[in-house]
């Protein structure tokens, strides 16, 4: 693209800030807070991996080896707020404030000090929250859903993580007002919405979600807080209230949730198979529609988490069908993928690999999420294993490999090398045999019956716990692989990316010189629609 | 190219502005609409 080269030559006058502080932690830059987002995110992944690791040594065998029974509560409470809200959450948000600017062509975010203060307010929540466990009565272990009476039984813990959601919430909610603000009013003359990479809209559309749900969660849990401590009975059936009361407010959080850490996956997994394709993506305005249609379905569909609670009878057929109808948009996107491929040139990088295990594996965990939406069935499944393999194909197969894509698929741009192909694809085969051997052996176990969240169980279910706990540890280990490729390729690799990187590359991220200069688009890029990758443009 | 139409500064400014107001007004009914079923 013509424009590239001056751009490069342009942005080459604005350096970084020099001094670790002022660049770091004063940054107002798009790239180095995606970075901080990103990175943030690693550690997380890495210290809810490490509670993971301590779940699956202690049900490696049966009977009580290595925690106590309160502790192992605690670790499985804790395990997924850190990797909701710490690991996958921050991490979509680290990728959107790399590449939205870059795929619309603008030349920052359009709140750049807000942009540094949903970053920062991350480590002070996850202070809060991890330093929970040294408080004398635990950190929470009332499970992340926090349901009461349950939750407000144990020691403080539960503020701490109320103050905690109240932080994370802000950050997330302002993250969520700056990316409308930037994609609605920073977009290069000529992007128009249908032209917009897929990843870019499907942003958009979470960060609606985000802004819709999360102050739902903030009120929920600001009731908790005054029922524990301030005499009010909002959840308590003793003084008037109903516990039920806060499933019904925590899910109509809680599913919503769900789609905001698939969507933005979704929108990766579109901008890979293409590439690796080397076809435009099938059925362009489909995964934008389907993606909304998702989005719009994920607000009627919460309480398929409460059919065990005694709804009634036409309440569990309205969120039965409402939930089974989100299989036809998610099916429009899996076929739209698997049609993208059909008849393309492919070749399989580790961030193809990544997404062809996503598009898999994801519908295994959709598959899942059909059974469990029958009511009848729903209630032989309800807090069984079974719920645990579900959402873990659909949050680690698909949330968790729709990021590792696009790392290693932005990586070369970000960093200016080419990581290993080697061992990323040491890493993609080890994990993918790995996450099976860890979550699909949990359906069989939930399917005979194995509750979820205890820390003992009957010996009729040790094979099948022993072969995930395997599974388990090759599946953590092999994590380790990742963080030494990104590490040698920003930091050791000789080989230089090129500003495409990939032969079947298109979009505007690709037309900035790798590694991106410090600042783009200063001027805003002219838009030639043959060189766009999807969108309303003739190919 | 510089200076395209519809690439103003100051129509960007003032869009992100109206743009976060709308959002922030749609937070305070969201809010006010849960309150008002417990208050």
């Amino acid at each position: 693209m013509a424009h590239a080269s001056t751009q490069g030559h342009h942005d080459a006058h604005h350096e970084a800030p020099s001094g670790f502080f002022r660049r770091w932690f004063m940054s107002t830059n798009h790239k180095d807070i995606g970075t901080l987002y990103l990175i943030f995110a690693g550690l997380m992944f890495f210290i809810g991996g490490a509670m993971a690791m301590v779940i699956r040594a202690e049900l490696f065998e049966p009977g009580m080896q290595l925690v106590q029974p309160y502790f192992f509560n605690e670790l499985t409470t804790m395990h997924a707020l850190v990797m909701i809200f710490g690991a996958i959450m921050p991490a979509f948000v680290g990728l959107a404030n790399w590449m939205i600017p870059l795929m619309i062509g603008a030349p920052d975010m359009a709140l750049p000090r807000m942009n540094n203060m949903s970053f920062w307010l991350l480590p002070f929540a996850f202070t809060i929250l991890l330093s929970s466990f040294f408080l004398p009565g635990g950190a929470p272990a009332g499970g992340w859903t926090m349901y009461p009476p349950l939750s407000i039984q144990g020691g403080d813990g539960i503020a701490f993580l109320i103050f905690f959601v109240h932080l994370s919430g802000i950050s997330s909610i302002m993250g969520a007002i700056n990316i409308i603000a930037t994609i609605l009013n920073m977009r290069a003359p000529g992007m128009d919405l249908l032209k917009m990479p897929i990843f870019v809209w499907t942003w958009l559309i979470t960060a609606f979600l985000l802004i819709a749900v999360m102050p739902v969660l903030a009120g929920g849990v600001t009731m908790l807080l005054t029922d524990k401590y301030f005499g009010t009975s909002f959840f308590n059936a003793a003084g008037g209230g109903d516990p039920v009361l806060f499933q019904h407010v925590f899910w109509f959080f809680g599913h919503p949730e769900v789609y905001i850490m698939i969507l933005p996956a979704f929108g990766i997994i579109s901008e890979v198979i293409p590439t690796f394709s080397r076809k435009p993506l099938f059925g362009y305005k489909a995964m934008v529609y389907a993606t909304a249609s998702i989005a719009f379905l994920s607000f009627i569909v919460w309480a398929h988490h409460m059919f065990t609670t005694g709804l009634p009878l036409g309440a569990e057929l309205f969120f039965m069908y409402a939930t089974m109808l989100i299989a036809v948009p998610t099916g429009v996107k899996v076929f739209n993928w698997v049609t993208t491929m059909w008849g393309g040139s492919l070749t399989f990088e580790t961030p193809m690999l990544f997404a062809v295990a996503f598009v898999i594996l994801f519908t295994i965990g959709g598959f899942s999420g059909i059974m469990l939406a029958l009511v009848p069935a729903d209630f032989q499944y309800q807090d069984t294993y079974f719920v645990v393999a579900h959402f873990h194909y659909v949050l680690v197969t698909g949330a968790a490999f729709g990021i590792m894509a696009g790392v290693y698929f932005w990586l070369p741009k970000w960093s200016g090398h080419m990581y290993s192909e080697r061992w990323g694809k040491i890493h993609f085969w080890l994990s993918v045999i790995s996450v099976n051997v860890l979550f699909f052996p949990m359906h069989f176990l939930g399917l005979a019956g194995m509750p979820r969240r205890i820390p003992d169980y009957n010996v009729a279910f040790a094979d099948f716990n022993m072969i995930s706990s395997i599974g388990g540890f090759v599946f953590g280990a092999s994590q380790l692989i990742m963080v030494g490729n990104i590490i040698y390729t920003v930091f050791f690799a000789k080989r230089k990316a090129s500003d495409r990187v990939w032969e079947g590359a298109k979009g505007l991220e690709w037309t900035v010189p790798s590694p991106a200069p410090h600042h783009t688009f200063s001027v805003p890029p002219v838009i030639d629609d043959s060189l766009l990758a999807h969108g309303d443009v003739s190919h | 190219m510089e200076g395209q139409p519809g690439f103003d500064p100051a129509t960007r400014r003032a869009g992100v502005r109206r743009t976060v107001i709308i959002l922030i007004l749609v937070i305070a009914v969201i809010l006010g609409l849960f309150l008002s079923q417990f208050l």
